[in-house]
């Protein structure tokens, strides 16, 4: 169906509906899908460029538990060659089909089709010669444009490639931005490492990644059909480990003596020794390369027998012992898989690696129960260093860790996994069994440290939240309160926030676990002190603290004026106003709290409440009220009682009044008699 | 200072004669000299003798009130006295006025009448008094409770805590 059909069919209900703007420029139309278009992880709409109508443009709407590669898209968007489908626009729109806000990236559509449909019976087998022409000559400079920007493509497969127009001489490569890298990939297409890994914890990857998923791409363009299409994930990957990528995926295909070389080099799974773009290009201008030999493992003399297999490299029996958790331990316990690795293999360092982790297996507490899956997870490690790390089944690679975590999260069992894992500083220890230092991973080493960190500590702002805004820096808070919302950003969060009072003013404290972790992680200058005090049993001091973060998040980022929230605030805050004694004062604050409300700024706000100097004097003054209260009650009680008109009182004072009234007419008299005689 | 102090409490105490000696040296002439006018005064002044003995407070607010007016009573025969050239000739025609003796006596007898009247109308202004006060008092427990509540008025161990209201 041609896309003027796609979207007359549906426009009866398409037209006249709600469309949306994205930066003012494309406008998207909700009820206008466009499934042929649909990445695995998106689904694709009609958008239109408001500046040029006539170019056909389509949006991907990415899924909400699935992190887009924000990360790579403007430099994605800024590629020259016309050899991939380019990202125009992106951002977060108010997505009503899902009720809620989503991320969209708006992509120019290419002329032609898919190459691939997906179905074996639709695709009939490339000549040479057009893949010559229409596929590697035009994907080689992308793919080493990709190269040379940092970036990696890693959805390079035969269903995500386009021709450029209805001629069909030309193909162009689909995007690769709407989800995680390598999520849609099926293991076929991915290296060893990357095949073992958990689809969403494939991690972004190198660019020699790619040239492997473009060597496959080429076997099923030659064949017509997707290698080991009969085999499990699990299965693909046994059989490259055991007998090398380009057997396992070639062996059994007729493969034109021309693509031998490309695809041998190509398919390599040593990836320093993986063909370049550089040698592609040379193999186009026909010069001849020397022939890559697969790689295989060292043997080891002796096989090592496990749930009924025998293995004789450490990696497959590496990757059979991570598949197979629960009857790894009995196996791996015994200690005779050092003593193999020492004299089959004969690799010693690993082997008294080996015999260090199940030492201290052996010290280790009783009451330490994750110690034995750590120690699994360990010697796995030393057998097969550059594999995934793995643990209790899950098999993440160290670059996808943060990725997998938040493609997992709302899976709890998956997320205790995670915990444990960063909790027991696996991915530390999977630093210290490389073989040899790789200076690429550092920084990834210095977020992973702080991972591990904040896991051991349980408050708010810290935990298995915190790792997964550290990890991601890209992934929207998950707060169940912004479940309608898609806040990447913390310059995002409080807009969000001042919608949602805006909408009502909700039962919930406007500041979570995730909301917490989500500001320490982004501003990474909150103190230690607002941390705790989010956890603390009193709600004023827990709403103070609260108040105290989104200031300090406003301050930074705005906006400046925020009503709604203040209200919110306002309202939770009630109780810290009726603390203090003083019922004028208390008025006093109410006046002005209701002219910051209008003001919306909720550092005053924070100000106004947080003053030790007004609690102070207002607890002093309390004091002194109450002993003046005292002091009257006493004095009533004392005058009820007589003390001023009882007998006793009133003859003393009765006897000093009659004393000086006769001093005063004594003095009269004098001064009548003074006159009289002067006279 | 404290040494000075020391110093004149110690003279003080050696010479505690030294004022008396003073005292007498300068009553006696004195009285010597005003003789005539002293024994005027004293039969003038008896009313006041009596006051002193039926006085029962150690203040002696009686023998003030009736001597007071009783002095100022005897002054005219006093003036009288001192008409005469104040000489013991001229202390009996004085005596023998019944004028002089009725103003002193007189007088006397209103400082007892001031002294047996004040005591209802000064209980009648403190039952007064009383009333005022505590209304005042009141009055200012119940601004008191007004700006700082009821709390205010509860005993600090019984006081709600802070932040009750």
């Amino acid at each position: 169906m041609s896309r003027s059909e796609e979207s007359e069919g549906q426009a009866g209900q398409g037209r006249g509906g709600l469309s949306l703007g994205l930066d003012g420029r494309f406008e998207l139309l909700p009820d206008v899908r466009l499934p042929r278009l649909d990445s695995p992880h998106a689904e694709a709409y009609e958008a239109r460029d408001l500046r040029e109508p006539d170019r056909p443009h389509f949006a991907l709407v990415c899924r909400r538990e699935l992190l887009p590669r924000v990360d790579i898209l403007e430099r994605v968007s800024r590629i020259d060659r016309g050899s991939m489908i380019k990202p125009r626009q992106w951002g977060v729109v108010d997505w009503h089909p899902a009720g809620g806000r989503r991320f969209a990236i708006v992509f120019e559509e290419p002329g032609g089709g898919r190459v691939f449909g997906g179905s074996l019976g639709e695709f009939a087998p490339m000549s040479l010669e057009n893949i010559r022409r229409s596929v590697i000559a035009p994907l080689v400079p992308l793919l080493q444009e990709l190269s040379e920007r940092g970036i990696t493509h890693r959805a390079i497969r035969p269903d995500n490639l386009f021709y450029t127009d209805e001629s069909r001489s030309k193909v162009v490569l689909g995007e690769s931005v709407s989800a995680p890298p390598g999520l849609a990939q099926k293991a076929v297409f991915e290296t060893i490492e990357n095949g073992m890994a958990e689809p969403s914890g494939r991690g972004p990857g190198y660019p020699p990644d790619d040239l492997y998923a473009f060597g496959v791409l080429l076997v099923v363009l030659l064949t017509g059909e997707i290698p080991c299409a009969d085999m499990t994930d699990q299965e693909i990957v046994a059989a490259k480990l055991k007998r090398g990528s380009y057997s396992a995926l070639c062996g059994k295909a007729r493969i034109p003596l021309a693509m031998l070389e490309p695809l041998r080099g190509l398919l390599c799974d040593d990836s320093s020794e993986r063909w370049t773009t550089g040698d592609l290009k040379s193999w186009l201008g026909g010069r001849q390369l020397t022939p890559k030999l697969p790689a295989l493992p060292p043997k080891a003399t002796r096989p090592f027998r496990f749930a009924g297999t025998e293995y004789l490299d450490a990696r497959s029996l590496a990757y059979a012992l991570g598949n197979d958790w629960p009857n790894a331990g009995p196996s791996l316990y015994n200690g005779k898989i050092a003593d193999w690795m020492l004299r089959s293999l004969g690799n010693e360092p690993r082997a008294q690696l080996i015999g260090n982790t199940m030492r201290r297996r052996q010290y280790a507490s009783a009451e330490d129960g994750g110690s034995d899956d750590r120690t699994i997870s360990r010697v796995l490690m030393a057998l097969d260093p550059e594999a995934p790390l793995r643990y209790k089944g899950l098999a993440v690679n160290i670059e996808g860790l943060g990725a997998a975590l938040a493609a997992n999260y709302q899976k709890p069992e998956k997320v205790q996994l995670f915990v444990e894992m960063l909790k027991g500083r696996l991915p530390l220890a999977w630093f210290d069994a490389q073989l040899a230092s790789r200076p690429e991973l550092l920084s990834v080493k210095k977020l992973i440290e702080q991972a591990c960190s904040f896991a051991t500590r349980a408050r708010a702002g810290f935990g298995i939240e915190r790792c997964l805004y550290q990890l991601n820096p890209q992934w929207p808070c998950q707060s169940p309160l912004l479940a309608q919302e898609y806040v990447c950003y913390v310059k995002d969060l409080l807009s969000a926030l001042e919608r949602i009072a805006g909408r009502g003013m909700p039962s919930e404290e406007p500041v979570d676990r995730h909301i917490a972790a989500f500001c320490a992680a982004r501003t990474r200058q909150v103190p230690e002190r607002l941390l705790n005090n989010l956890a603390a049993e009193s709600a004023t001091v827990r709403h103070m603290a609260m108040l105290q973060l989104l200031a300090d998040v406003q301050k930074r980022t705005g906006p400046a004026r925020l009503p709604a929230l203040t209200r919110w605030y306002a309202s939770l805050l009630a109780p810290a106003i009726d603390g203090y004694r003083n019922r004028p004062y208390r008025k006093q604050l109410a006046d002005e709290i209701t002219r910051l409300v209008e003001q919306g700024e909720l550092g005053l706000l924070s100000v106004l409440f947080d003053n030790p100097a007004a609690v102070r004097a207002d607890e002093q003054g309390f004091a002194v009220a109450r002993a003046q209260y005292r002091q009257a009650a006493n004095r009533i009680s004392w005058l009820e009682q007589g003390g001023l008109s009882g007998p006793d009182n009133v003859l003393r004072a009765s006897r000093q009044a009659a004393s000086m009234v006769s001093a005063v007419l004594s003095g009269l008299m004098l001064v009548v008699l003074t006159v009289f005689y002067a006279m | 200072m404290a040494e000075a102090a020391k110093q004149t409490k110690a003279a003080k105490e050696t010479a505690p004669w030294r004022p008396r000696i003073l005292f007498w040296t300068v009553l006696l002439p004195v009285a010597g000299l005003f003789l005539p006018t002293l024994t005027v005064l004293a039969l003038a002044m008896l009313p006041t003798l009596g006051a002193y003995v039926a006085e029962r407070s150690r203040e002696n607010h009686l023998v003030v009130t009736v001597g007071l007016m009783n002095f100022c009573g005897s002054l005219p025969a006093v003036v009288k006295l001192w008409s005469g050239g104040q000489s013991f000739a001229a202390i009996g025609p004085v005596l023998h006025d019944v004028f002089g003796w009725l103003v002193a006596y007189s007088a006397a007898g209103i400082g007892w009448l001031i002294y047996l009247l004040m005591p209802p109308i000064v209980a009648s202004y403190c039952r007064v008094a009383s009333q005022t006060h505590v209304q005042l008092l009141k009055h200012d427990q119940r601004r008191l409770v007004e700006v700082w509540g009821e709390a205010v008025a509860q005993p600090p161990e019984t006081g709600a805590p802070p932040g009750a209201g």
